[in-house]
């Protein structure tokens, strides 16, 4: 390390006034260019910003953080509140369904699925609901509702009941 | 070396450590304490001089929610620096970079000493618009040891840097600094 780097080292401590200028410091200024720029640097850095610290008030910033620690301690309960309320009400859910489902010792069957023609041939404008007035839409809505009624009374036919051809159509939709 | 009265890192760790334990009059006594040399701080990094309260409170807020995350590796003065110097990058990236040199500076100055004065506010105008320019980690080591007079050590541990990493980053600063005075 060099004279100069020694000294450039020293600076801030020197220019913040916390030790006193050695002698052997100015002498070395006294002949030495680059470390005079140095302590001009050095010192104009010591002294930046010091208008700002002047101009704040303390307390009253004190004052604002303690508040917004405090309101954020407040919203930190709640949430934990809330979460901690969240997964007691998960747990309490999916509790129930594993005891429901181990209590009964029996697999649930749900009956099975069959496509009714009338349903599966009803046209619903869905498209076009947007565009609909509350009139239309109610007309729209006693159409489905009575159709829906109406489906519910058509018997299901079987495949047995088929003829050939309606079989063949039956596999060539299935087909795609 | 005289440490600053009152401001020694033990009563820091003193006052966090109340702090942790609910003692909100410990947050309150370590915002007054180090509210000035961050605001300080803050407007050598470039702050607007009307934000630099803003963002004081923001910086301290900040560091209040994160109290746990301080461990005493670095003092806690630096540690609250480097929360504020995060703060301030990220105001700079919302505003794309938009920064403005501190023309308060300039009333600082001896006005016993008219002639001395404007030399110096040259200069200083100079190194604060020069220090905007350079690298952000050069920029940061450059204030934190030479306005607040922090140790290489110290810096190192606040900016997860080495000591002497910290030390070429300082003289790296003040030989770019030179370059606008010589």
């Amino acid at each position: 390390m060099n004279r100069c780097d020694e000294m450039l080292d020293r600076m801030p401590d020197l220019a913040l006034g916390r030790m006193p200028i050695p002698a052997d410091f100015e002498a070395h200024l006294a002949g030495c260019q680059s470390c005079r720029l140095n302590w001009q640097v050095t010192r104009a850095g010591s002294l930046l910003g010091a208008p700002a610290a002047a101009s704040i008030d303390p307390d009253r910033i004190a004052g604002q953080v303690v508040a917004r620690l405090a309101v954020a301690r407040q919203a930190d309960r709640r949430w934990r509140g809330w979460a901690w309320g969240t997964v007691m009400a998960a747990a309490a859910a999916l509790s129930l369904v594993v005891y429901t489902g181990h209590d009964s010792g029996t697999s649930t069957t749900l009956p099975p699925v069959t496509a009714d023609r009338s349903v599966a041939s009803f046209e619903v404008p869905v498209s076009g609901l947007d565009d609909l007035d509350a009139t239309e839409l109610q007309t729209v809505y006693e159409q489905l509702d009575g159709s829906l009624e109406g489906s519910a009374t058509v018997a299901t036919p079987h495949l047995e009941e088929l003829s050939p051809d309606e079989m063949q159509q039956v596999l060539n939709s299935l087909e795609g | 070396m005289t440490p600053l009265p009152g401001l020694t890192d033990e009563t820091d760790a003193r006052l966090v450590q109340a702090y942790r334990t609910g003692d909100e009059r410990s947050a309150a006594e370590l915002v007054r304490r180090h509210a000035p040399m961050l605001a300080r701080f803050l407007a050598g990094a470039g702050a607007f001089p009307s934000e630099v309260e803003d963002l004081v409170q923001e910086a301290l807020f900040r560091a209040f929610r994160r109290i746990d995350s301080w461990r005493g590796e670095a003092s806690f003065r630096s540690w609250l620096l480097t929360i504020g110097g995060n703060l301030l990058k990220d105001e700079h990236r919302k505003r794309k970079g938009r920064t403005v040199i501190s023309i308060e500076d300039r009333e600082i100055r001896d006005p016993a000493d008219p002639a001395g004065r404007v030399v110096a506010d040259e200069v200083a105008d100079r190194i604060q618009a020069g220090l905007l320019k350079l690298p952000r980690l050069q920029r940061e080591v450059f204030l934190l040891r030479a306005q607040q007079g922090t140790e290489y050590k110290d810096i190192a541990a606040a900016l997860g840097t080495t000591p002497g990493a910290a030390r070429v980053h300082f003289h790296h600063a003040v030989k770019a600094l030179k370059g606008l005075i010589e």
